[in-house]
């Protein structure tokens, strides 16, 4: 029974290894981030930083009379690259809303799983689910 | 099926505690890394021996026995923490094609392992070619479960 | 010139910059590190167990040394080149992180702990070459060498996780 359910496994495993790739970061999500702390918000970009071991855009926006910046985490550039993800996708000063979850570390500027969209398009960055 | 398998493991008292804690998961990832250097780097100490590159005036299976231990212990930590960091985020591993390429390659490890790896020990001297064999086996499949870990994180 | 702006000047140049934002170079480099761990600490923890007198207490503790040293060496160069390169793409974030700074500590104790080992404990080797168990400097040097591997591996994770800006 054992050897059987490894066996299905593997076999499972090898075909789904032949699927297209999403996106992924370089330490996990739920070590960072705080599934039970949820934002949204409208914002600027500010600046995009492309870089291993994963991207951050970050977003300018207002909370109050405070300007705060929010530094929305993505994946591996290689795997954003695979999903048609560009260093110039998204430009400083291109107006985006948020969607995604804070960081347990409260002040972390950091945003995990996130969904940013521009013009109604919304532009996967996070990690899936 | 095998999906709310992995619903069930995220939502169990184990798998949320991993995933809530503040350091819980980078702990998890630390011994992950010490299981690694027990197993791959006895797997490694095994295999130049059996291509007759070290310690080649003592019999093979006094070193299998010498190192079956640590290996042991580095298996069982790699596997433990594995499970545990893959509790706190299973169904986000379940769409990841790299995750399954990971586990295809750590049960073929597996496998070969107990049933080839490990029966050195009770053996005689293999011949050169079986023991090259064994040696190119042991090293291509733990280090494809290596590369399918980092994979996991930047492809 | 600070030390923070050297590494400042070093992570903003071009080839820091090209490393960083690359697609396959830094998680190439990466993963050799990661994996590098098995031939670099992989092997020298084998000497530090018979040092210790846990391990392969039959064998002289020179023929272990013999054994795991080019691959030893050969890692723990690995490691340094790939570090070092990681290093350049991120050295003013590296330079602010907690974790990297106990890493290097880590590093230097290694290295003085493996010095002192070469220069002063080796001396009366022939005497314990063969004892099964060594004597308490030798099992010191090798117990120090497990725990400050054991920190700088600890360390260098940890990085992810005590990110700094500037």
């Amino acid at each position: 029974m054992r050897r059987k359910m490894l066996g299905a496994f593997a076999g499972v495993g090898l075909l789904v290894a032949g699927l297209s790739l999403p996106v992924q970061a370089h330490h996990s999500l739920s070590a960072e981030f705080d599934q039970s702390k949820p934002i949204s918000f409208n914002g600027t970009v500010k600046r995009i930083d492309w870089g291993n071991p994963h991207i951050y855009t970050h977003v300018e926006t207002k909370e109050g009379d405070k300007t705060v910046v929010y530094k929305v985490e993505g994946g591996a550039p290689n795997a954003l690259y695979r999903q048609g993800w560009r260093e110039d996708t998204l430009k400083p000063g291109d107006a985006v809303s948020v969607r995604g979850i804070r960081a347990k570390n409260p002040e972390s500027p950091n945003i995990g799983n996130a969904t940013i969209t521009k013009d109604g398009v919304s532009i996967f960055q996070g990690q899936k689910r | 099926m095998v999906y709310s398998f992995f619903e069930w493991a995220e939502n169990t008292p184990f798998g949320l505690f991993v995933r809530d804690s503040r350091w819980g998961f980078a702990i998890t990832e630390v011994v992950h890394l010490f299981g690694l250097v027990l197993l791959l780097g006895g797997v490694l100490m095994m295999s130049m021996r059996l291509l007759g590159w070290t310690m080649t005036d003592r019999p093979i299976w006094e070193l299998a026995r010498e190192l079956r231990g640590w290996i042991t212990l580095g298996l069982v930590a790699m596997l433990a923490s594995g499970v545990t960091l893959w509790a706190s985020e299973a169904v986000r591993m379940y769409d990841l094609p790299w995750f399954w390429f990971k586990m295809a390659t750590l049960v073929l490890a597996l496998i070969f392992h107990f049933t080839v790896f490990r029966k050195l020990a009770d053996k005689d001297e293999p011949r050169p070619l079986a023991r090259l064999a064994i040696a190119c086996g042991a090293l291509l499949l733990w280090f494809g479960v290596g590369f399918g870990g980092r994979a996991i994180g930047f492809l | 010139m600070s030390l923070f702006e050297l590494c400042k000047m070093l992570q903003e140049s071009e080839i820091g910059m090209a490393i960083h934002s690359s697609l396959y170079f830094f998680p190439f480099v990466e993963t050799i590190h990661v994996l590098g761990l098995s031939v670099s600490v992989g092997t020298i923890l084998w000497f530090d167990l018979r040092a210790m007198g846990l391990n392969m207490r039959q064998q002289p503790v020179s023929r272990v040394f013999a054994a795991v040293r080019p691959w030893m060496l050969a890692g723990f160069i690995a490691m340094f080149l790939t570090g070092a390169i990681m290093f350049w793409a991120h050295a003013a974030l590296c330079y602010l992180n907690p974790s990297f700074r106990v890493k290097t500590v880590g590093l230097v104790l290694a290295g003085f702990n493996a010095l002192y080992f070469h220069f002063k404990t080796q001396h009366g080797m022939a005497e314990w070459d063969n004892a099964p168990t060594p004597p308490l400097g030798v099992r010191l040097a090798g117990l120090f060498s497990v725990l400050l591997w054991g920190v700088i591996i600890a360390a260098g994770r940890m990085m992810a996780y005590t990110p700094v800006d500037y």
